[in-house]
C-alpha cells in the first residue's frame, strides 16, 4: 500500500510539472508583457517584480525562477488586474470555493448515489425510468440555465434566499445545488451501472443460494463492488466541480477562486492565471490520490496487488 | 463423416447487421436519431430561409411571438428564431469538428500504443495519464485565451495572403481555434478506450492465428484488429459530441468562446440570462434546443452502446 | 420415501428469439444420503434443473411451466413464498457452483462468507458461527484454516476455493447438496481429491448430493445412481452399473461409446449420431429414435481395431521437429515503483522430438507450460533459450522474414473456437485470406474452389461460405479453424487443447477428423491436452509435463500401462475410473 501511495504521489508531481510547463509557455506566448498597460500597480512594484521574476531574462530562466520563488519566497507574483499578490488572492478566495465545493459534493453524493442504487434495484420499472430521465436532465441542461432559473423561481419567491451574494449561511444552498447537479447525475448513472454489473455476477447468485434476504444481498454483497465505479469517478467529479465553479460563482456572485481564474483568462493576467492553475492542479492531484486510496479500501484485489491495472 | 448443413440461409448476417437490427428496435434511440436529423435540417437547411439573425432593430426589441417573428425578438430587436437556428450551426459544428479532431488523434494514438505494446505503450500511456489528470477546462481556457489573442493577426494574415473576405475570415479565426483547443485536448480518453480495445483484441486467438498464418503486421492491424475495435470507438465518439457542445457553451458563457457577430446556443443562453425576470423565453428557448440536442445525442450514444456492445462476441 | 422428488418439471425460456424448452418434463428422485449424478452435455438442461429447484433463475426469460418439486414430503418448492424458500436455501438445501472464483464475493473474506449461512439461519453468536466455519474448513482439507480464513478469495488456489465453497455449503448440515459441475474447472488431481471429500462428507454427515456433470467418468466415480439428460429430457436413469453395463437409450449408448477411454478399442470413435436420430417438431418438442443401422455401424467400427502403431518405440530416423533444452521465461514488474520483478519459468529446459507423420501427445495440468511450448514452437512467443529444429533449421534463431517461409508448413489450432475466428469476416473471406497471402491458387475463382473443397474436407459445405462465425456451433467453428489451418497446406499442426472446450460427442467428431486428416495428408501433430484419455487415443507417443519440465516420455501404451515416474502414476490414478470391472467391484 505504501509503495502504491508513493507511486501515485510521484505521478502527481509529474502532473503538476506538466501542467506548469504547459501553462507557463502558453501564458508567455500571449503577446505583451505583463504590467505594460496596468495602472493598478505602482512603478516601484513593477520594477521589483521585473527583477524578482527576471522578466527581462530569457524564457527558460524565467521558467525555473517561478517555482524557485514559490519555494523560497512563498510568492506567486502579483496579479496585474487586481494589483495584489496572487498568494493573497488565492488565500482569500479559496475558503469560499472550498465551502461551495464541499457542499456541492455532499449534495452530489447524497442525492446521486441513493438514486443510482434505487434505479438499479428497481430496474426497468417506472422508478428507474424516472430517475434516469432526471439524471439525463442534470447532464444535458447546463448549469447556466438551471442557475438563473433557480434564481428567478426560487430565490425571488423564497424569503431568506438571496438571488446572489455570499454572506449568510443559506447563501450556499442554491449555488451548491446548481454546482452539484451535474456530478449527482453522473454519479447516479455510474452507481446504477455499477450495481447492475455486480448484480449480474455469479457471487450474487451464491448469496441468494445461501438464503440471504434481498436487502442483505444488495447491502452486504453488491454495494461494495457496485460503488467502485462511482468512487473512481470522485477524482474526475472533483475536477468537474472545479470547472463548474467558474460558472456558478459568476452567476451567484460567489467570491471564489473560479471567478478569479476566469478573470485572469479574460484579462490575460499572467501571474494570476499561473497561480490559480497550479493550485487547481494541486487540488486535483490530492483528490485523485484520495479516490485511489478509497478504491483500494473497497477492493482488496487492488490493495494487495499494489497497483490497479 | 456426417455432413453438417445447419440452416438454410445462404447469406450470413454480419454483426453490423445484427446491431442495426437491435438499434432499430430501440425506440428511444431511433427517436433520438430523428430529433438529431431534424435539428440538423433546421439549423443548416431551414436557416437559409430565415431572417438575418444579426439584423438589429432597436425599435422592435422584446417583441412577442408573432407571425413575423416566430419566437419574438431579443434585446436588440433581432429575430430570436433565426438566432437560435444560426446559433445551432456553430454549436453543432463545434461538437462535430472537435469530435472529429479528437477521434482522428485518439484512434491513431490508441491503436499505435496498444499494438506496439511494451515500452512504447507504457510511455505513451503515461503521457495520457498525466495530461488527463490536468483539469480539462483549465487547460482549454488557457489555450483558448492564448490562441484567441492571435486571431486578429491570423485574420489579417489570411486576408492579406489569400484575399478572403475580411468579415468571414474574422468569424472563422474566432471560431476555429476553439475547435482545435477542444479537439487537441479531448482525444485523451478516447485513446485510452481504443488502446484497451486493441489490447483485448490482440490477446484473442484469431489474431494469434493470423500471426501463425504469416500475415503482415499491417494486414493484422487493419483487417483484423481495427474492425473489431470500431464498436466501442463509435459509441464513445457519439457520446463525445454532446460533451464538446456543452464545453463550447460553457466557454461562451464565460466570455471565452465564440464572440459576436458569431453566436452559439451558449451565447444566446448567456444573453437570455440577463433578462430573466421579464423575458424568460430568451433563456428558455435556446436552452430548450440546446438540451434537446444533447438529450438526443446521449440517448443515441446509449442506444448504440446497447446495440453494439451486447455481445459483439456471441458466446 | 425420497428426500427430493421431481415430477414433470418444465422450465422454458422465453426470449425475443423464441422459446427454448430448457427442461421439458423431467422426473427423478433422490433418497436420503444418496449421491445422484445428473449427466448431460451442454443444452441438456441439467444446470437449469438445479437452479429451478432453488428458484435461482431470472424470472423474465425463465418460467416454470409445470411440474412439482417435493422436498422431504412437505414442501412444494416451486410454490413456496419467498421467505419460506429463503429459509430452506442454505439451510436444508445448499448449492455449490462451477467456477469458485466468480462465485465467491471478492470483496469479503473467506471466513465471512463461510460463516454467513450459519448467521443467516441460526441464532448463534458470531464467535460460535466462526468457530464452526473454521471447523468445517478444516474438515474439507484447508490447512491452517484459522489464519487463512481471513484471506480473500483471490488469494486461494482453485482447489482451495472450491473447498471453501463446499465448507460454506455444508456448514449448516443441510439434507441435500446441489453440486453444479463443481470439479469441471479443476485439474484432474485436484478433482480427485474434491470427489473424495464429497464422498467422505456424505458418509460422515449423511447429506444427499445431486451432482451435475458432463463427465461420465466422474459420475461413475462418485455417484450411486445416474440420471442422463438430453436436450431437456431425462432419457434414462438407473444405478451406475446398470447404465454403464447395459444402457438402453440410444443416446446413452452413443455417449458411452464416443468417449476415448483408456480401454477404448476403436480407431474411429463412434459418435452419438451413429446411434441417435432426433426430430424436432415446429413447436420445439423432440422425438428421439434409435438409428436402425446402429448395430451395423458399430460392428464396422469395431473391426478397425487399433493396431500396434501406438506401441512402437521412438524411431531412429531424423525427426521432423526436434526441441532441445527449450526455455521460455516471462518477466513482469520491475521498473520504477512497479511491482517487484518476477520471473515465471513457464518452460524450463524441455526436450521433445516428433517423427514425421506421427502424433506426440503433451499432457499435464494447468500451469505446467504445455501451452507455452506449443506457442514457442510456432514463434508466437519468444523462446528465451534452446533450439527448435524443424526439418533441420533452427527456428529459434530465425529472423521474422525467414520464419515466414516456415509458417506455411506449421500451423496451430486453439482451444477456444469462439475466439479463434475473426467475427467480422465471412467464412469465405477468412479461408481465402491465407491463400491470397501465400499466393496459393491461380486467381479468385480457383481460390474459391479450393476453399469449398477445404470445407468439404472438414465436413462442412459451400452453403456456409457467406455465413459469419457467430452463426455456427462450437464444433463447427473448430472445424472451420482446422480448414483455415489446412489452407496453407502445412505438414505440422499443433493442437492446443483444441477439443477441451467441447462436449464429448462433438469432441469425438473432431478427434475423428484429426485422425482422418493425419492419414490423408500425412500430417504430424503435437497434441496438447490435460485430458489423459483423449491424449492416449490420439497419440503415438506421450510426454508428461510438470512445472515446466518433461517428467516422462514414452510410447502411449507403455506410458499408460507402466508409468515410470511417480507424477505420471499420480495423474493416472486421479483419472476417474469408469471401466466395468471397477464398477462391478464397487457395487459389491
Amino acid at each position: 500500500m505504501f509503495r502504491f501511495l508513493i507511486g501515485r504521489l510521484l505521478q502527481g508531481l509529474l502532473v503538476l510539472f506538466a501542467l506548469y510547463t504547459i501553462t507557463f509557455f502558453l501564458a508567455k506566448a500571449m503577446p505583451g508583457e505583463p504590467f505594460t498597460s496596468e495602472k493598478n500597480v505602482s512603478a516601484e512594484t513593477k520594477a521589483n517584480i521585473r527583477k524578482l521574476y527576471g522578466l527581462d531574462k530569457p524564457l527558460w530562466e524565467q521558467y525555473y525562477i517561478y517555482p524557485k520563488n514559490i519555494i523560497t519566497e512563498g510568492s506567486f507574483g502579483i496579479s496585474t488586474s487586481k494589483g495584489r499578490p496572487v498568494g493573497d488572492i488565492i488565500a482569500q478566495s479559496f475558503p469560499n470555493s472550498l465551502l461551495l465545493g464541499l457542499c456541492a459534493l455532499c449534495f452530489a453524493i447524497g442525492i446521486g448515489v441513493p438514486i443510482g442504487v434505487l434505479s438499479a434495484v428497481r430496474r426497468n420499472s417506472w422508478v428507474d425510468w424516472t430517475c434516469m430521465a432526471v439524471a439525463m436532465v442534470g447532464i444535458c441542461v447546463p448549469s447556466f440555465t438551471i442557475g438563473p432559473l433557480l434564481q428567478i423561481y426560487v430565490a425571488a419567491h423564497v424569503p431568506g434566499i438571496k438571488v446572489a451574494g455570499w454572506g449568510s449561511p443559506q447563501d450556499v444552498l442554491l449555488p451548491a445545488f446548481t454546482l452539484g447537479l451535474v456530478s449527482a447525475a453522473y454519479l447516479a448513472r455510474l452507481t446504477r451501472g455499477g450495481i447492475l454489473e455486480v448484480l449480474s455476477q455469479d457471487f450474487v447468485r451464491t448469496a441468494q443460494a445461501k438464503g440471504l434476504s434481498p436487502a442483505k444481498v444488495i447491502i452486504k454483497h453488491s454495494l461494495r463492488g457496485g460503488l467502485i465505479p462511482a468512487v473512481a469517478y470522485l477524482g474526475p467529479a472533483f475536477a468537474a466541480l472545479i470547472s463548474g465553479s467558474f460558472i456558478v460563482e459568476t452567476i451567484f456572485q460567489v467570491p471564489g477562486m473560479g471567478q478569479h481564474f476566469v478573470n485572469a483568462a479574460t484579462t490575460r493576467d499572467e501571474f494570476l492565471l499561473l497561480g490559480v492553475s497550479l493550485f487547481f492542479g494541486f487540488l486535483i492531484v490530492i483528490m485523485n490520490l484520495l479516490a485511489d486510496v478509497l478504491t483500494g479500501l473497497l477492493d482488496p484485489r487492488v490493495r494487495i496487488a499494489g497497483n490497479a491495472d | 463423416m456426417p455432413k453438417e448443413t445447419a440452416g438454410v440461409t445462404k447469406h450470413g448476417s454480419s454483426l453490423w447487421k445484427d446491431a442495426r437490427h437491435r438499434m432499430a428496435q430501440n425506440k428511444f434511440a431511433m427517436a433520438s436519431l430523428g430529433v438529431i436529423a431534424l435539428m440538423i435540417l433546421f439549423c443548416f437547411v431551414f436557416a437559409w430561409f430565415c431572417k438575418d439573425p444579426n439584423k438589429v432593430n432597436l425599435v422592435n426589441k422584446f417583441a412577442p411571438f408573432s407571425g413575423e417573428h416566430w419566437f419574438g425578438t431579443d434585446a436588440l430587436g433581432r429575430d430570436l428564431f433565426a438566432r437560435i437556428l444560426y446559433g445551432g450551426q456553430v454549436s453543432i459544428l463545434v461538437g462535430l469538428i472537435a469530435t472529429a479532431v479528437s477521434v482522428a488523434i485518439g484512434i491513431v494514438y490508441g491503436a499505435v500504443s496498444g499494438f506496439a505494446g511494451g515500452r512504447i505503450d507504457a510511455v505513451m500511456m503515461r503521457v495520457v495519464d498525466t495530461l488527463l489528470a490536468i483539469p480539462f477546462l483549465v487547460l482549454v481556457i488557457v489555450l483558448q485565451a492564448t490562441l484567441s489573442t492571435f486571431s486578429g493577426d491570423a485574420t489579417n494574415w489570411i486576408v492579406e495572403s489569400w484575399g478572403w473576405d475580411k468579415e468571414f475570415t474574422g468569424r472563422l479565426t474566432n471560431v476555429v481555434p476553439l475547435f482545435f483547443a477542444l479537439g487537441l485536448l479531448g482525444w485523451l480518453t478516447l485513446s485510452r478506450i481504443v488502446r484497451a480495445q486493441v489490447l483485448s483484441i490482440k490477446e484473442r486467438e484469431f489474431v494469434e492465428a493470423a500471426v501463425a498464418l504469416g500475415y503482415s503486421k499491417a494486414r493484422i492491424l487493419f483487417r483484423h484488429v481495427v474492425p473489431n475495435v470500431l464498436g466501442p470507438t463509435i459509441v464513445y465518439s457519439t457520446l463525445t459530441v454532446p460533451g464538446f457542445i456543452m464545453y463550447e457553451a460553457i466557454l461562451s458563457f464565460l466570455g471565452l468562446g465564440v464572440e459576436s457577430p458569431n453566436s452559439s446556443w451558449g451565447v444566446l443562453i448567456k444573453e437570455g440570462a440577463n433578462f430573466l425576470e421579464t423575458e424568460v423565453q430568451l433563456l428558455l428557448l435556446p436552452g430548450l434546443f440546446f438540451s434537446l440536442t444533447l438529450f438526443s445525442l446521449n440517448f443515441l450514444g446509449d442506444g448504440l452502446r446497447d446495440a453494439l456492445d451486447v455481445k459483439a462476441s456471441k458466446d | 420415501m425420497s428426500l427430493l422428488e421431481i415430477k414433470n418439471l418444465k422450465t422454458y425460456f422465453h426470449t425475443r428469439a423464441g422459446t427454448t424448452r430448457a427442461v421439458d418434463d423431467v422426473s427423478f428422485s433422490i433418497d436420503k444420503g444418496e449421491i445422484v449424478g445428473v449427466v448431460g452435455e451442454s443444452g441438456s438442461g441439467k444446470s437449469v434443473t438445479c437452479h429451478t429447484m432453488l428458484g435461482l433463475l431470472p424470472s423474465p426469460p425463465a418460467k416454470v411451466e409445470g411440474g412439482a418439486v417435493t422436498f422431504d414430503d412437505d414442501d412444494e418448492l416451486l410454490h413456496l413464498s419467498p421467505p419460506i424458500l429463503r429459509a430452506i436455501r442454505g439451510k436444508r438445501i445448499s448449492m455449490i457452483f462451477q467456477d469458485p472464483m466468480s462465485c465467491l464475493n471478492p470483496y469479503l473474506t473467506i471466513l465471512d462468507q463461510v460463516a454467513e449461512p450459519i448467521l443467516t439461519h441460526e441464532n448463534v453468536s458470531r464467535e460460535e458461527a466462526e468457530r464452526r466455519a473454521i471447523e468445517m474448513m478444516k474438515k474439507v482439507g484447508i490447512r491452517d484454516a484459522e489464519q487463512r480464513a481471513h484471506s480473500h478469495p483471490h488469494e486461494f488456489s482453485g482447489g482451495m476455493r472450491q473447498r471453501a465453497m463446499i465448507a460454506m455449503a455444508l456448514v449448516t448440515n443441510p439434507d441435500l447438496l446441489l453440486a453444479d459441475e463443481p470439479t469441471t474447472a479443476l485439474d484432474v488431481t485436484v478433482q480427485a481429491r474434491i470427489l473424495q471429500i464429497l464422498r467422505g462428507l456424505r458418509d460422515d454427515l449423511g447429506v444427499a448430493v445431486l451432482f451435475v456433470t458432463h463427465d461420465l467418468g466422474v459420475v461413475a466415480d462418485v455417484a450411486d445412481r445416474v440420471v442422463v439428460m438430453y436436450r431437456g429430457k431425462v432419457v434414462e436413469q438407473g444405478s451406475v452399473l446398470s447404465i454403464f453395463e447395459n444402457p438402453s437409450h440410444p443416446y446413452v449408448k452413443g455417449l458411452l461409446a464416443c468417449r476415448p477411454t483408456f480401454e477404448t478399442k476403436y480407431r474411429i470413435l463412434p459418435t452419438v449420431d451413429d446411434f441417435l436420430e432426433t426430430e424436432e417438431a415446429p413447436d420445439g418438442s423432440l422425438t428421439l429414435r434409435e438409428r436402425p443401422d446402429a448395430a451395423d455401424r458399430l460392428a464396422e467400427l469395431e473391426k478397425q481395431v487399433a493396431t500396434d502403431e501406438h506401441t512402437e518405440a521412438l524411431p531412429t530416423t531424423e525427426p521432423l521437429l526436434e526441441v532441445k533444452d527449450l526455455k521460455v521465461h516471462f518477466t513482469s514488474g520491475g521498473g520504477f515503483l512497479g511491482k517487484p520483478k518476477e520471473t515465471v519459468k513457464a518452460v524450463d529446459g524441455v526436450d521433445l522430438s516428433i517423427p514425421k507423420g506421427k502424433t506426440l501427445g503433451l499432457v499435464g495440468e494447468s500451469g505446467c507450460g504445455k501451452t507455452t511450448i506449443g506457442r514457442a514452437i510456432l514463434r508466437l512467443v519468444r523462446p528465451t533459450s534452446g533450439s527448435i529444429r524443424y526439418d533441420g533449421a533452427n527456428l529459434a534463431s530465425l529472423n521474422p522474414d525467414a520464419m515466414l517461409a516456415y509458417r506455411k508448413r506449421m500451423q496451430i489450432i486453439f482451444q477456444d473456437p469462439y475466439a479463434s475466428l475473426n467475427p467480422r469476416l465471412t467464412i469465405e473471406q477468412a479461408l481465402t485470406e491465407p491463400l491470397a497471402v501465400h499466393r496459393i491458387g491461380s486467381g479468385s475463382s480457383d481460390r474459391r474452389d479450393r476453399v469449398v473443397s477445404l470445407l468439404e474436407e472438414v465436413g462442412l459445405s459451400s452453403a456456409h461460405l457467406l455465413r459469419y462465425p457467430h452463426e455456427f456451433s462450437g464444433g463447427q467453428r473448430q472445424r472451420l479453424c482446422v480448414a483455415r489451418a489446412l489452407a496453407v497446406e502445412p505438414e505440422f499442426i499443433v493442437c492446443d487443447e483444441c477439443v477441451s472446450a467441447m462436449d464429448v460427442s462433438v469432441q469425438a467428431q473432431v478427434l475423428n477428423l484429426l485422425n482422418e486428416l493425419q492419414e490423408s495428408r500425412s500430417l504430424t501433430y503435437l497434441f496438447i491436452s490435460h485430458d489423459l484419455s483423449v491424449v492416449k487415443f490420439v497419440s503415438d507417443h506421450v510426454a508428461v509435463m510438470q512445472a515446466g519440465r518433461i517428467v516422462e516420455t514414452n510410447c502411449a501404451e507403455d506410458l499408460y500401462r507402466n508409468p515410470k515416474e511417480t507424477y505420471t502414476q499420480e495423474l493416472l490414478d486421479a483419472v476417474p475410473k469408469a471401466d466395468l470391472k471397477t464398477l462391478r467391484k464397487r457395487s459389491g
